[in-house]
């Protein structure tokens, strides 16, 4: 069975737990926390992953990451159930499937916004407004700087990609040129 | 067949008729070569050792001392006496080779078997002269059987063994008279039974032996023929090409002509196609190169265009990266949400990345 086949499995016993206890948010938002944390250090993984180490060992570790994070029982406690079976690997997986599952029940569309220069919050407020006008759902934007796009700004909104960047207007004007 | 058993019919024949003066003759039925005169050194009168009940004019007994005779300077022949001739018309029961009780070894002393009684005379020829016993027709094995060491020469000369022509077909018995079925013990196999096995043999071998010999000289002659027509057909093949090649050589100044005129034709010809073909390359290989200068000259124009826009490009976003300031940065950023609200001027795509 692959990865996402098992990742997806966790992640919708995660999704039923959530949706029972009413904590779905919270839980997509810790397993979030827990698998950058995994997929971050190298260390980490290398202990929590070693079947060298025993297991109390790596039980304990693990509890120490969930408290540093401040993870609920129903985190931490499927966090030690995929420890104990060695499946810790599928968690970066498990943890953007039950995401997904997350916003889509709660009706949450996650958009990225790459400008050339920082951007005020006013602007992300009303180009927050116009994206969750034109989607229909509410927006959360995630807001990343690029100075290569030298002006404008890129949003994508899940494998759609509006772009009014410079950058893409030069590359443009370039292909013109060559085609005549 | 049918002259196989003709012959066997003759033969028949003339057996069936033959006892009349065979029994008269011999007792072998012997139609003839009777010896008119004894053979030389028999003696002329009945011998003084002759037993009791001998018949007159009948050879003396082996017991009976033969009168010896000097030893013979000259051939066989004159070793034996001449025989009375009247020994045999007047006593032909006593050339039969039927023993009597008085002679029960006598006419035993022609065969080969051993003799019991007679060879313990005194005074048998056994050493002696061995020439007298009996018949003419004992007189040759006695010879051969009890010349001993004197006179045993003599006897290689003797007259032949009577010839037996139909006594005794069954086998011998020395109690009866021999007939048709039984003969004397001291007597040949009949000659007719001699026929008769080579007559059966023949037809045995014509019954069974004549259709696998037929097939085989039939394919053998087949085979022969076929092989004689194949020699007759190689003969005329190569009679044939003898003649070619007499006639060929009869026109060789001709043919030497004619293939210098197909070599010079020849040459002509691979001297228009080389041509040819020299032009035909020299045309393809001038249209090659402007084909290649055309590509070379079209390739080296779109790098230049490539080259001068790639310039123009990175000149244009030098001058703007130096040029462009935050209320740019404002107004493009404006123009983004007026064109989002509009959903006009913006590039979206499905899939792709900033």
């Amino acid at each position: 069975m692959s990865f996402e086949a098992i990742a997806a499995r966790y992640a919708q016993a995660l999704f039923d737990i959530g949706v029972e206890t009413g904590t779905l948010g919270r839980i997509a938002d810790e397993t979030q926390s827990f698998a950058d944390t995994y997929a971050a250090s190298d260390e980490l993984r290398s202990v929590l992953d070693n079947p060298l180490v025993p297991e109390a060992s790596r039980d304990a570790l693990l509890r120490e990451v969930a408290a540093r994070l401040g993870l609920g029982d129903i985190v931490k406690n499927t966090m030690r159930l995929l420890a104990q079976r060695h499946r810790l690997a599928v968690v970066p997986a498990m943890a953007r499937t039950l995401v997904k599952m997350s916003d889509d029940q709660q009706g949450i569309v996650r958009a990225s916004v790459t400008s050339a220069a920082a951007m005020d919050e006013a602007y992300a407020k009303r180009l927050q407004a116009e994206l969750e006008k034109m989607m229909g759902k509410r927006v959360v934007l995630t807001r990343k700087v690029d100075t290569t796009l030298l002006a404008g700004v890129v949003t994508r909104v899940g494998d759609t990609v509006i772009d009014g960047s410079l950058r893409t207007r030069l590359n443009g004007l370039k292909s013109q040129l060559m085609s005549m | 067949m049918r002259k196989l058993f003709w012959l066997l019919g003759v033969l028949a024949s003339a057996l069936i008729a033959a006892p009349s003066w065979a029994q008269d003759d011999n007792p072998y039925g012997e139609p003839a070569a009777r010896p008119t005169a004894p053979p030389a050194g028999r003696p002329p009168g009945p011998p003084a050792g002759a037993r009791p009940g001998q018949p007159a004019g009948q050879p003396p007994a082996h017991t009976a001392p033969a009168p010896v005779s000097p030893p013979p300077a000259a051939p066989p022949e004159p070793v034996h006496a001449p025989q009375p001739p009247h020994a045999l018309p007047e006593e032909p029961a006593s050339a039969l080779p039927s023993p009597s009780p008085a002679e029960p070894n006598h006419a035993a002393a022609g065969s080969p078997e051993p003799l019991p009684a007679g060879h313990d005379v005194p005074g048998h020829g056994e050493h002696g002269a061995g020439t007298e016993h009996g018949g003419p027709g004992h007189e040759a094995n006695a010879g051969g059987e009890h010349g001993g060491h004197g006179a045993a020469h003599e006897d290689h000369n003797a007259p032949p063994h009577a010839m037996n022509w139909f006594y005794g077909f069954l086998g011998t018995d020395d109690k009866v008279e021999p007939n048709l079925l039984w003969r004397k013990p001291d007597m040949p196999p009949p000659f007719l039974a001699n026929l008769i096995n080579f007559a059966l043999f023949a037809y045995v071998i014509v019954r069974f032996g004549k259709k696998p010999l037929q097939e085989a000289l039939t394919s053998r002659k087949k085979a022969i023929m076929q092989d004689i027509d194949a020699a007759t057909k190689m003969l005329d093949d190569a009679t044939k090409r003898l003649n070619q090649y007499e006639d060929k050589l009869r026109h060789i100044d001709q043919e030497i002509e004619r293939i210098k005129k197909d070599f010079r034709e020849q040459g002509e010809r691979d001297k228009e196609r080389i041509l040819a073909e020299a032009k035909d390359k020299r045309e393809r290989m001038l249209k090659d190169a402007q084909f290649l200068i055309e590509q070379e000259a079209k390739q080296l124009r779109i790098d230049l265009i490539r080259e001068t826009v790639d310039a123009a490009v990175q000149a244009a976003e030098q001058i703007l990266v130096q040029k462009i300031t935050s209320a740019d940065h404002d107004r493009i950023a404006e123009d983004y949400l007026k064109q989002l609200a509009s959903s006009r001027g913006l590039g979206v795509s499905k899939g792709g990345s900033a």
